[in-house]
């Protein structure tokens, strides 16, 4: 069933458009990659689907509402999860304030909320010994955790990363892979992912949508990134 | 061997009590083009943001050229000619890519030579086509590539370069590695990076950094293939 | 668009009466008030709230002088020169202090409503300087106008003050717009920007911050002294919280990212409270606050640039419907 839907979705800033019809279905459970150069729009892409950018034409659906309308806070109680590039981490908040201000949207008691991040904590063992170090302290990397641990803290049902891996050394880029995997084995997360790694989209997508222009240009099979023809046509265009 | 362009002796800063470098001895020679790698948080970025006036240093010195620039200001430091791209771009959102750069050419070049210069430069990083647009409506990948460019009006003798192909494309990455190496005709370069095929593609020498101290410095080959390397920083991927 | 203005304004004495001249004339000296505010705040990122102090300090520096029988034309410059090298003391000290931005529009706040309370404290016959008294609260009355250097002993009538503030906040405002497009310029609005790039890119931050705090210095104290000239008069009221205010409200109606936006919103409010207080309404300060508020809600950016983005997207609808005829 489709889950998270766009048609025809035009948005952009002021009166440059970057989104010039964008549609895409993305179904529960499925992780789809979204690869393109800069400049075609997948950050805007990522922006208007959580409702940061105002669409222009066209609407999108979650779970089957129509959220064309919806603030981002709105779309977020519904369960859309969002990790910005740039991490938007809070800085003068320690690392276990941030993650606690990830799980406040969800409206548990406070030991349930401490429960819950505890958990999400022992998720991402990384962060264990940062949790009280503030969070303009920390490295890039280490903030790209963290901001990925303070969404799954609002207990998203769909994540939407933009650039995940950008800047985090190889090791870690593993180790978010295989956590993303555990959660959609565990609680079926879906997840959109713009993403420049290729490895990591190889390891992960199911499916991978080319973007340009502001539009999807092509649909791939993971395997077709291995295919140095087709990646070079596609990815490397 | 010639008389190193930078040099750090016991170079050194604390953070909250955790020492995000710890006591390093770093040499550079003129017209190197050195990568800098190492897990998150290992003190990369604040390497060089000590190396350029934007953190005091603990203890240690910096030496470029043989002068000591420890205790300089960010703008002093700015003038003996090290460049630096930060990992979160640093730019002017609210002007056009030709004004950016325009205020970076200004520093050193009248008005009219400024003009040449930052047409030469919008060409030579392919953003002419963007001269006129304002920088904060551009890409994440775009607005480091301006950042980039600014840096090189500039004229810099050292460039450090910290993740400069974080964000890019296949295709960009590439486009990247190849200005990187043609900054480096006139100027020594430093880049912090992850992507090991675009290390691989521009540097001969790696440094190695591991919480705040150099683990590694060697060969790239050598360098990756360290059993140290892959067990703190490249994971089983390496293998 | 710009001599059109201009010419409109020159041409306000044959059609309006004297009080209309008066009151016109009050806009233009508050205004270039305003302007000094938001050169600092819209092209630099610099918030002072003290831009009062070298308002009264060039109205009491003329007052003074030209009351001291030198001539006035002296004491102008006098009036102008002494909060310029006020405003450099200060900002030398607030911004190589490398103090925060907060801070810096809390100690130019903090700056002027010292001055203010000085003055009040000035009464009594202890308090002359030369043959001036200050007067504490009361302020100084009877400052003279300033003389015409081509008539003998004849002085600035008020179509004379009219014309003179007009031509200076001109000639202002024009000075303000080059300034922006030379190198130096150019650097403050990177400061603006990034204080940290500028700064990398090798400019000290710090000279280009004093340099554009002592021009708005020198621009307030000149509104100083035309105020003094205007009114004939300067009290304590020139220094106090009630203006310092008043001066962002008229930048933000206006739209602080402009020149001409702060000059608007100064004639728009000041014209507002005048009517205002004309119409009995008591409140006027309430009603001040609501027009604020209602002005930061509806025109984020302030008048002026909601204006133009208006107009320039009839301009575009107007176009696309010629297109699609």
């Amino acid at each position: 069933m489709t889950f998270l839907s766009a048609q025809g979705l035009t948005s952009g800033y002021g009166r440059i458009r970057v989104l010039d019809g964008l549609s895409l279905e993305v179904e529960e459970g499925a992780f789809v990659g979204i690869l393109g150069h800069n400049g075609m729009g997948k950050t805007t892409a990522m922006r208007a689907l959580m409702g940061f950018l105002p669409a222009g034409k066209g609407s999108v659906h979650f779970g089957g509402r129509d959220i064309t309308r919806l603030k981002p806070f709105q779309r977020n109680r519904l369960g859309l999860g969002y990790v910005p590039q740039g991490r938007q981490i809070l800085p003068a908040l320690s690392v276990w304030e941030n993650l606690r201000a990830g799980a406040l949207a969800a409206g548990l008691s406070v030991q349930e909320e401490e429960r819950w991040v505890a958990e999400v904590v022992e998720f991402f063992p990384r962060l264990k010994p940062l949790l009280k170090r503030p969070g303009g302290a920390l490295s890039g990397g280490e903030q790209q955790l963290l901001a990925l641990a303070r969404c799954l803290c609002g207990g998203p049902r769909l994540l939407l990363l933009d650039e995940p891996t950008e800047g985090i050394q190889p090791s870690i880029v593993e180790e978010i892979a295989e956590r993303l995997l555990q959660l959609k084995a565990a609680s079926s997360l879906t997840v959109v992912a713009a993403e420049q790694n290729l490895g990591f989209i190889r390891t992960l997508a199911e499916r991978v949508l080319i973007l340009r222009r502001g539009r999807i240009l092509h649909r791939l099979e993971p395997a077709d990134l291995t295919d140095p023809a087709l990646a070079a046509e596609f990815v490397a265009m | 061997m010639s008389a190193p362009i930078l040099e750090t002796r016991q170079l050194s800063k604390t953070f909250g009590g955790v020492k995000a470098i710890d006591r390093i001895d770093f040499s550079l020679a003129p017209g190197e083009l050195r990568c800098l790698i190492g897990p998150n948080g290992a003190g990369k970025s604040t390497f060089f943001k000590m190396l350029t006036g934007q953190h005091r240093p603990d203890g240690g010195q910096v030496l470029l050229n043989g002068q000591d620039i420890t205790a300089a200001a960010a703008h002093e430091i700015g003038r003996l000619g090290i460049g630096i791209k930060n990992q979160i771009p640093d730019v002017f959102d609210g002007l056009s890519v030709a004004e950016n750069l325009t205020l970076a050419a200004r520093f050193i070049l009248p008005k009219a030579a400024a003009a040449r210069k930052v047409a030469e430069v919008l060409a030579r990083v392919q953003l002419e086509p963007m001269a006129g647009r304002l920088v904060g409506e551009l890409a994440h990948g775009q607005r480091q590539w301006v950042e980039i460019a600014m840096v090189v009006a500039r004229e810099p003798i050292l460039v450090l370069l910290d993740e400069p192909s974080a964000g890019m494309s296949v295709e960009e990455t590439a486009r990247t590695a190849e200005l990187i190496r043609e900054i480096n005709r006139e100027a020594t370069v430093v880049a912090v990076e992850h992507n090991m095929q675009f290390i691989r593609s521009i540097a001969s020498r790696v440094t190695v950094f591991h919480r705040g101290r150099i683990l590694v410095e060697e060969n790239v080959d050598k360098a990756l293939s360290d059993r140290r390397v892959r067990d703190v920083y490249l994971g089983r991927s390496a293998a | 668009m710009a001599i059109l203005t201009t010419v409109g304004l020159m041409a306000v004495p044959s059609f309006y009466d004297f009080a209309v001249q008066y009151d016109i004339s009050k806009i233009f000296v508050l205004a270039l008030l305003a302007l000094s505010m938001s050169f600092l705040w819209g092209y630099v990122g610099i918030l002072s709230l003290g831009q009062t102090a070298m308002f009264g300090l060039g109205g009491y520096v003329y007052a003074i002088v030209a009351m001291n029988s030198v001539d006035t034309a002296t004491a102008a410059l006098i009036g102008i020169v002494c909060p310029t090298l006020f405003s450099a003391v200060l900002g030398y000290f607030l911004i190589w202090g490398r103090i925060g931005d907060i801070y810096f529009s809390v100690i130019t706040l903090a700056v002027t409503l010292i001055l203010e309370k000085a003055i009040r404290a000035t009464s009594g016959d202890r308090f002359v300087i030369g043959k001036v008294r200050l007067n504490g609260q009361n302020g100084i009355p009877g400052v003279p106008s300033l003389e015409i250097p081509w008539e003998a002993k004849a002085t600035l009538f008020i179509d004379g003050v009219y014309y003179l503030t007009a031509a200076v906040l001109i000639l202002v405002y024009v000075g303000l717009r080059l300034t922006l497009t030379t190198g130096f310029g150019q650097v403050l609005v990177g400061l603006r920007e990034n204080r940290r790039r500028v700064e990398l890119l090798g400019y000290d931050s710090r000279h280009y911050c004093l340099g554009a705090f002592v021009l708005a210095g020198a621009v307030a104290g000149l509104a100083g002294v035309l105020f003094a000239v205007w009114g004939n008069f300067v009290g304590p009221s020139l220094f106090d919280l009630d203006r310092a205010a008043q001066i962002v409200i008229w930048v933000i109606v206006g739209g602080r990212m402009t020149l001409a936006g702060p000059i608007l919103g100064t004639a728009l409010v000041v014209t507002l409270t005048t009517w205002l207080g004309t119409q009995g309404v008591g409140q006027v300060t309430l009603a001040l606050g609501a027009m604020l508020t209602l002005f930061v809600l509806l025109f984020k950016k302030g008048l002026l640039p909601t204006l133009s983005e208006l107009l320039s997207a009839v301009a575009r609808w107007a176009a696309s419907r010629r297109a699609a005829r």
